[in-house]
């Protein structure tokens, strides 16, 4: 059971900054800085950070809609960084993603049957004659009603939209989706009804799913594993229970103290961090969190710390747990 | 309930009319707003909450209108002011700050500038004593170097700086209401609690009634006294924080607690849904907004509009569920029309 | 194969019925909307501006098309005896130095307005704007060397290209509607560069990518269908303006060769002179006219659809809005004046 279906290995992605007269490059936005991590069969891992540290561009990485600087990406043990022509057609079938706005991810000129067919039609995976029986399938897997089919992507809520990205990545029989926060842009009750979805279609269709998101308690509630990304790098991966009820690293520590709970008489204990997010840009030096770390030490701004496994499943990159401060 | 009340909200109804048709964004809102307290408006896209803020503050854009209803602040009517005597009142006496604070600054001037704008505007002072005095606030507001951040330009600054800057510009005249609108969606996690803290603050510091309007029942949870449920522009319940998290009584306020996720629900358990989406209100149902999405919709709920009446000491509910309203529907044979107008308690 | 795991992997799916008259659905549905969107957008441009352009456009289409059977005279026909004739009955625009009836000249010169303005329109749209959506998508080199090739032409002015043309293919017609042809080129590349741009930011592009789509058909099922409203008013506003370029050439003598001398630009060069000035006002009059109301209409026909096609200008205040804002003052003032005489009570 515990077989990775995609394992990505020190990847690393940066974008150029150009500038200057002779548009020269003048820097690098550090986006994504050595990354690792894998994900088995039929799980979910919940990638959560704040804006700017990366994790969308992990997400696209993995399927490859953006080429990486450097690194290795495994799906079913095969480099997908190395796949060609059809080979790479195959393996788009198999990954899917769904966007954060389901308002921009609909082509509004075009119906939703023809949405739902388009990657269908590219791949040739029906014949002509299935497609129509295959798209009402689709529309119905994703609770929506055949009379949908005709209309065009305006005449939907935020929430019927995203059901049908959902409809559209399920076309082609995927195995692994890339969630890139899939209910940010929803109300909460819609919210809801589409988290619901995903659990009930990732049961049915036994999917993998990565689930990219900023909202702490959402990602606790579908996740199996969660890595915390900070500033283009995991600092602490693990089992979702483990993590939430003891985090090591110091900035999971405050990320899960700032998550508002929705329960007045809760206790609270804050760790209010000093500062802002860093900018990928211009990455501090050693540990990344050090300026705003209240557990601080000499050794931070020097060098970084190396991401280990200090429980059987639980990473952490933070010299408070590492034998080897230098 | 000793406390003074600061603003009134009695049967507020602002409708927009576009070509489509008249979008009935409020229709009968009451609330109160009492001194130094924070209250929280919550609810979906389209319940209204931005509409009620924009409402108190006479800001409502273009073809939409306050038909009805009263607006009372510090016993003045603001619904009935000129457009010159409402300047007087924004900016010093409720100020409001947004969700997207690039766009509330003005990119062309540097911050300390547009604090001390802001001062000046209401005071009879000179410009380097608004500046001084800007410095002065943030530094109260416990903003790091605020001799640099006053000579920094919008876009020089973070989102969660911008949105502290905007607070702080919303402070420069002490107003007695801060109207603070999603402040902190935009922000990331670790930056949103050092803005909710100042909030906080501000109520504790600045004696400043503030009126949060939110989605995140989590933000509601830990920053109000008390919380406004919204639903289609109707108020659906009122009470004090811990009653509605802990005894909520109205259908939807229970099935919004239930569609939130968090920490000690069960791992992959389905979440509570309310079928449907929120309505269209061009044409809203009939009787109760809420009764096609409704559990317990009942045949009168589909004739009838029920009114917020008082369930339990300061728990006002609007249902027919409960004893009131209940009696009321059924002594008089679901025949009464809710009187228009003002509800008296 | 395809059908295997298509199969497979639904073996639990197959607890769903369906029980939806596809071909009902269909025929229903389909139209409709797309019916009642026509409509909105036709009630959109009840613009009076927009109906005189309309007007005017339809008008030059009906005489360029019915020209052969509502004209009262050939266009070329000499008739020495009946020459620089004022208006009249006979002539409504009176005649040319020839005797030829300026009315009827002026009707068929709408065909030559019209070609010409439509070809060379059509023509640069179909250079342009694939370039300018290349250029936007594939970004890089290939955006820079289209962009800069493009500047190049744009700096090329329209007289020399025509003189240059006609000098390799013979003037004529044809030499005219290809120099303006080939100056418009840039104009669309850029239209369509800029719109794409923006479209290429959009999520359904790059979800279309994820889905496997080809560069081909994102650019033309995601986003040429995306980038049409304004390229569509820019083509009907660049119509009228194609219209003027062929009366300058024409005027210059570039223009149509014989029998083609009733072109509206080469009517107002070949009466040119001092006697018409001065004496046969009539001669130079109508043509001008005719390519003033031909520009003028294209023009209003392009502004209208702009706005038409523009969100933000829809909002307008319907009569009920209007009426509220009126009463609401009224009680505004009122209650003012009772508001000064006594306290205000508080409720609550």
């Amino acid at each position: 059971m515990a077989e990775p279906l995609i394992q990505v290995k020190n990847l690393v992605k940066y974008f150029p900054i150009y500038g200057g007269v002779l548009l020269k490059e003048i820097g690098r936005v550090h986006a994504v800085d050595g990354v690792s991590f894998e994900i088995n069969k039929q799980t979910t891992l919940g990638l959560v950070g704040e804006s700017g540290c990366g994790k969308t561009t992990v997400g696209r990485c993995t399927l490859r809609l953006i080429e990486p600087t450097s690194g290795e990406i495994y799906y079913n043990g095969e480099n997908i960084l190395k796949f060609k022509g059809a080979q790479l057609n195959k393996f788009r079938c198999k990954a899917q993603i769904v966007f954060q706005n389901p308002h921009a991810s609909l082509n509004p000129r075009m119906k939703i049957k023809d949405i739902l067919s388009e990657p269908i039609r590219i791949h040739k995976l029906l014949p002509k004659n299935e497609i129509e029986n295959r798209v009402l399938q689709l529309i119905s897997e994703v609770a929506l009603e055949p009379s949908h089919l005709v209309r065009y992507p305006h005449e939907f809520s935020g929430g019927q939209k995203q059901r049908i990205v959902i409809a559209r990545a399920l076309a082609l029989n995927p195995e692994f989706i890339v969630l890139d926060e899939p209910t940010s842009a929803l109300d909460v009750s819609v919210q809801a009804q589409i988290l619901n979805l995903l659990m009930d279609l990732q049961r049915k269709f036994k999917l993998t799913y990565l689930f990219i998101t900023h909202n702490l308690n959402i990602c606790r509630h579908i996740s199996d594993e969660i890595a915390v990304m900070y500033v283009g790098k995991i600092v602490e991966r693990a089992g979702a229970d483990e993590l939430f009820e003891e985090p090591l690293h110091p900035y999971t520590q405050a990320l899960l103290s700032a998550n508002p709970i929705p329960d007045p008489e809760a206790k609270r204990s804050k760790i209010i961090l000093t500062g802002e997010v860093p900018s990928p840009i211009n990455p501090p030096s050693g540990c990344r969190f050090h300026p705003r770390c209240p557990k601080r030490m000499d050794v931070c701004d020097k060098s970084e710390p190396s991401y280990i496994q200090v429980k059987p499943g639980h990473y952490v990159a933070c010299y408070l747990y590492s034998n080897n401060k230098s | 309930m000793t406390a003074n009340v600061l603003l009134t909200i009695r049967n507020l109804r602002t409708h927009f009319f576009t070509e489509e048709g008249v979008v009935q964004a409020l229709d009968g809102v009451d609330l109160e707003v009492y001194e130094k307290e924070i209250i929280g408006l919550v609810g979906e896209t389209g319940s209204g909450k931005s509409v009620t803020a924009l409402s108190v503050m006479r800001l409502i854009p273009q073809p939409g209108f306050i038909v009805d209803g009263e607006i009372i602040f510090k016993g003045k009517p603001l619904h009935l002011l000129s457009e010159e005597e409402m300047r007087k009142i924004r900016g010093k006496e409720i100020t409001m700050i947004f969700q997207d604070p690039m766009n509330a600054l003005n990119p062309v001037f540097t911050v300390g500038n547009q604090i001390a704008e802001t001062i000046q505007l209401h005071n009879d002072v000179t410009y380097r004593e608004a500046f001084n005095q800007s410095i002065e606030l943030l530094r109260r507001l416990n903003i790091p170097k605020p001799e640099r951040i006053v000579n920094s330009y919008p876009h020089e600054l973070s989102g969660g700086m911008r949105q502290r800057i905007q607070i702080a510009i919303g402070l420069a005249c002490q107003p007695a209401l801060l109207i603070a609108d999603e402040p902190t969606t935009a922000l990331d996690a670790t930056v949103e609690v050092q803005v909710l803290e100042l909030i906080k603050r501000l109520r504790d510091e600045f004696n400043t009634s503030i009126m949060l309007i939110t989605h995140d029942l989590g933000v509601i949870a830990e920053m109000c006294d008390r919380v406004v449920v919204m639903y289609a522009g109707n108020v659906v319940e009122k009470a004090d924080v811990k009653t509605i998290f802990k005894h909520p009584l109205h259908p939807y306020t229970q099935a919004l607690l239930g569609a939130i996720p968090y920490a000690e629900r069960k791992k992959k358990s389905r979440l509570t849904t309310i079928p449907g989406t929120v309505p269209n209100l061009i044409n809203p149902p009939s009787g109760c907004r809420f009764h096609p999405r409704c559990k317990h919709a009942m045949i009168v709920c589909k004739t009838l509009k029920p009114m917020l009446l008082e369930e339990e000491q300061g728990h006002f509910v609007s249902c027919f569920l409960y004893s009131k309203n209940k009696e009321f529907a059924e002594r008089e044979h679901g025949v009464f029309e809710p009187l228009p107008g003002r509800i008296v308690y | 194969m395809v059908d295997d795991s298509y199969s497979k992997s639904y073996e639990d799916a197959e607890n769903f019925t369906f029980t939806v008259d596809l071909p009902g659905l269909k025929s229903g549905i389909v139209e409709r909307p797309r019916l009642q969107r026509f409509l909105d957008f036709l009630s959109r441009l009840k613009n009076p501006l927009t109906i005189i352009g309309i007007i005017i456009v339809a008008g030059l289409i009906l005489s360029a098309v019915l020209a052969p059977f509502i004209a009262p005279y050939n266009p070329i026909a000499v008739d020495l005896n009946s020459k620089n004739l004022p208006p009249s009955l006979q002539h409504p625009f009176g005649t040319d130095g020839f005797g030829r009836d300026i009315f009827s000249r002026i009707l068929y010169g709408a065909q030559i307005s019209l070609f010409v303005g439509i070809v060379s329109v059509l023509g640069a749209v179909a250079v342009g704007v694939p370039l300018g959506i290349l250029s936007a998508y594939k970004s890089g080199y290939i955006d820079t060397v289209i962009m800069r090739i493009m500047d190049i032409m744009l700096a090329f002015p329209s007289i020399i290209l025509a003189i240059a043309i006609a000098m390799v293919i013979g003037a004529g017609i044809h030499a005219v509607t290809i120099a303006i042809l080939v100056v418009s080129i840039p104009v669309y590349a850029r239209i369509a560069r800029g719109s794409a741009l923006a479209v290429i930011q959009e999520t359904y592009i790059e979800a279309a990518r994820a889905i496997g789509a080809s560069g081909l058909r994102i650019i033309f099922r995601h986003i040429l269908p995306n980038i049409l409203a304004p390229l569509l008013v820019e083509m009907t506003l660049d119509i009228g303006s194609a219209v003027l370029s062929l009366a300058g050439l024409s005027f210059l003598g570039l223009g149509a060769p014989p029998p083609y001398t009733y072109d509206w630009g080469r009517m107002i060069s070949d009466n040119f002179s001092y006697q018409a000035v001065t004496r046969y006002w009539w001669q130079l009059t109508f043509p001008g006219l005719a390519i003033v109301f031909c520009v003028l209409g294209w023009n209003l026909l392009g502004d209208g659809l702009r706005d038409a096609m523009d969100p933000k200008l829809r909002l307008k205040l319907s009569k009920e809005a209007k009426k509220l804002i009126k009463d609401l003052k009224k009680k505004q003032r009122g209650l003012e004046k009772s508001n000064a005489k006594k306290p205000v009570r508080v409720v609550n």
